[in-house]
């Protein structure tokens, strides 16, 4: 086991730091149970191993390390060792990489050779479960990726979009950190660069997309308590600001999927703009429930003064001059 | 007789095709059992999740059917098969719990379910949820003696089945200010599943652990018959959505249903259909029945009545 071998040389300069950033942003049941303090610290010397060892890590500042190398989640999939285990498969296969993003794209090469998208369970599965059954869904996906990608100390974080406005379901996928800046990928055996994928069109009507940070930042779309969503959509689509004027109430904003109205965020006084995709959003708010329909353009802030109301009997949502009913 | 059984050797085969990567646990402990365990393993592997089929280990396998057996005289199959068997509460990942749970129990002297909520209430820290994680399994909620509330209600539900009382989750949608998505444990007693809940007010509509609907069982109802655009839906969806405090709370146990029993309120209907552009055209309706009232209610109105 190549990671044995490479423990020993670990630098212990930043292991408490990472132990205090692990402790900080982990499930009670994480730092709570001995087992698993044991699966943290283990991720945290191999995470420094690699930040001393690829020819990438050293141009990783401190923070981007902290918060997008070391933590030992993604998203809710169990805790496991799954950092000694990638490293062990990673590393020979990345070894003719110079730079991040070529081991990236070999990286997505690797795991859509492993696994396929299947619809699961609800609930999410380990990248060792993905690894063994060979399938996930897009989540389980992007929790593979991110740990194969983490485990030779690339930076990279889970984003998402919570809908689609064109179609409906919706989808996860990974950013990795440059140093020019986040770009987005998704498991491929073609892609020839980053900033490429399947839904890269899709993406460009989408109304919202979010990425998690497991830290407290400020500006964030919602804090909870252990990771901050962060509106990422002007990166993906032609956007527009909503404003709420006079944001006295907790206003949910909707798209319609599924056949129901999904809420995408809400708004109050602490949230009291939004940046969101061109398109068609449904405003509630208040006992009863009142409601607005607005319309988002690329480049305007649209401010909007509650008006309340009922719901229209008949609308359609999104509505482009091209439609074709 | 000899088609059914070759149904049901086809079955476990694909469903052990299906379990890559762990199938050698099920094989291997269906080969060292007979009678009531090899009965309960087959059941387990025919009903729980994918995922619990990957995860499942022979300690997990061992703990779930050798410490149910013993409860199993007295109750039907309908009851011990999914109500103690089983034990799935929420989302939880698979574990071993029942030995240490019932010996945990014991140590106590607690028998009977009010002496474990009691328990749980004084004792256990109740936590927020968060984003990073997965929900903690029962023996993590015992060591850390913290949970969210679905944990706390996961750890109830395995120490009740520990104990021998089968258990059921229910999730109920209710309407109102103060309305949303809660979920209460039913427990087997006395021949009866009795809710660990007792207020039911604004409830719409509630499902069992198995998918089964059993609004009826907690409130009055009113019957709901929906007549799709046409023959058929086709390219038309119909949600049913309660008002709650500033939204609209989709009810997606009941997406397009032909008939559904509700409890009485007011309840938003949406029909919609996506556009070949990506767009969305919606009909919003309301109705508020009373208890006992049967509602047609016809999407071909709505659809002729466009624009």
């Amino acid at each position: 086991m190549f990671h044995l071998l490479i423990t020993a040389a670990v630098s212990w300069t930043g292991m408490q730091e990472c132990m205090d950033q692990l402790q900080a942003h982990s499930p009670v049941s994480d730092i709570s149970v001995a087992e698993n303090l044991t699966v943290l610290e283990e991720n945290a010397e191999l995470a420094l191993w690699t930040r001393e060892n690829t020819p990438w890590g050293p141009l990783v500042p401190d923070s981007v390390f902290l918060r997008y190398v070391l933590p030992a989640r993604v998203s809710q999939e169990p805790l496991v060792a799954w950092r000694p285990v990638f490293m062990d498969a990673l590393l020979p296969v990345i070894s003719g990489s110079e730079t991040a993003g070529e081991a990236v794209l070999v990286i997505s090469s690797w795991c859509d050779s492993i696994i396929d998208y299947a619809p699961t369970q609800y609930r999410d599965q380990s990248p060792f479960v993905t690894w063994s059954s060979g399938i996930g869904r897009c989540e389980e996906m992007t929790v593979f990726f991110m740990c194969a990608l983490r485990s030779v100390g690339i930076p990279c974080r889970q984003v998402y979009t919570p809908w689609w406005s064109t179609v409906d379901g919706n989808h996860a996928w990974p950013e990795v950190w440059t140093p020019d800046g986040w770009a987005y990928t998704d498991i491929s055996s073609e892609l020839q660069t980053l900033n490429d994928a399947w839904f890269t069109e899709r993406a460009r009507s989408t109304a919202l997309v979010v990425a998690m940070v497991p830290d407290s930042l400020g500006g964030a779309l919602r804090y909870y308590g252990d990771a901050s969503s962060v509106n990422v959509t002007r990166d993906y689509a032609p956007s527009g600001i909503l404003v709420l004027e006079d944001p006295d109430e907790s206003v949910t904003v909707s798209i319609m999927n599924w056949g129901s109205y999904r809420p995408l965020a809400v708004m109050d006084s602490l949230h009291a703009s939004i940046e969101l995709g061109d398109g068609s959003y449904l405003l509630t708010w208040g006992w009863p429930v009142n409601s607005q329909h607005v319309d988002v353009a690329a480049g305007d802030t649209v401010r909007v003064r509650l008006a309340g109301g009922d719901l229209p009997g008949h609308m359609v949502m999104n509505l482009r001059e091209d439609a074709a009913w | 007789m000899v088609m059914l059984l070759a149904a049901l050797v086809l079955n476990i085969d694909s469903l052990l095709a299906d379990t890559p990567g762990n199938a050698g646990v099920w094989t291997g402990y269906m080969e060292n059992c007979t009678g009531d365990t090899l009965e309960c393993c087959l059941y387990l592997l025919k009903n729980i999740p994918r995922l619990d089929r990957l995860e499942m280990t022979t300690e997990a396998l061992d703990d779930h059917i050798l410490h149910s057996l013993p409860f199993r005289s007295g109750l039907p199959d309908s009851v011990f098969l999914p109500g103690l068997l089983l034990y799935r509460t929420a989302e939880e990942p698979v574990s071993s719990f029942r030995g240490t749970l019932g010996g945990f129990w014991d140590s106590l002297g607690a028998s009977e379910p009010r002496e474990v909520a009691e328990w749980a209430e004084e004792n256990l820290q109740v936590l927020s949820r968060r984003y990073l994680g997965g929900m903690q399994d029962p023996m993590q909620v015992l060591e850390s003696r913290a949970g969210t509330p679905g944990e706390i209600q996961v750890f109830l539900a395995a120490s009740l089945r520990a104990m021998g009382f089968p258990v059921r989750t229910v999730t109920g949608w209710f309407a109102g200010e103060s309305g949303g998505e809660e979920s209460w444990l039913e427990v087997w007693e006395n021949g009866r599943w009795s809710p660990m809940r007792e207020d039911f007010t604004g409830l719409m509509l509630a499902a069992g652990g198995n998918g089964g609907l059993l609004t009826g069982n907690c409130t009055e109802t009113f019957t709901l018959i929906v007549e799709p655009p046409g023959s058929s839906f086709g390219e038309y969806l119909v949600s049913l959505n309660l008002p709650v405090d500033g939204r609209y709370l989709p009810l997606d146990m009941a997406l397009c249903p032909d008939t559904v029993q509700l409890g009485s309120g007011n309840v938003l209907i949406c029909l919609s259909r996506r556009l070949p552009s990506g767009a969305v055209e919606v009909w919003n309706s309301f109705i508020s029945p009373l208890p006992g009232d049967t509602v047609h209610w016809d999407a071909s109105d709505l659809v002729a009545n466009r624009r």
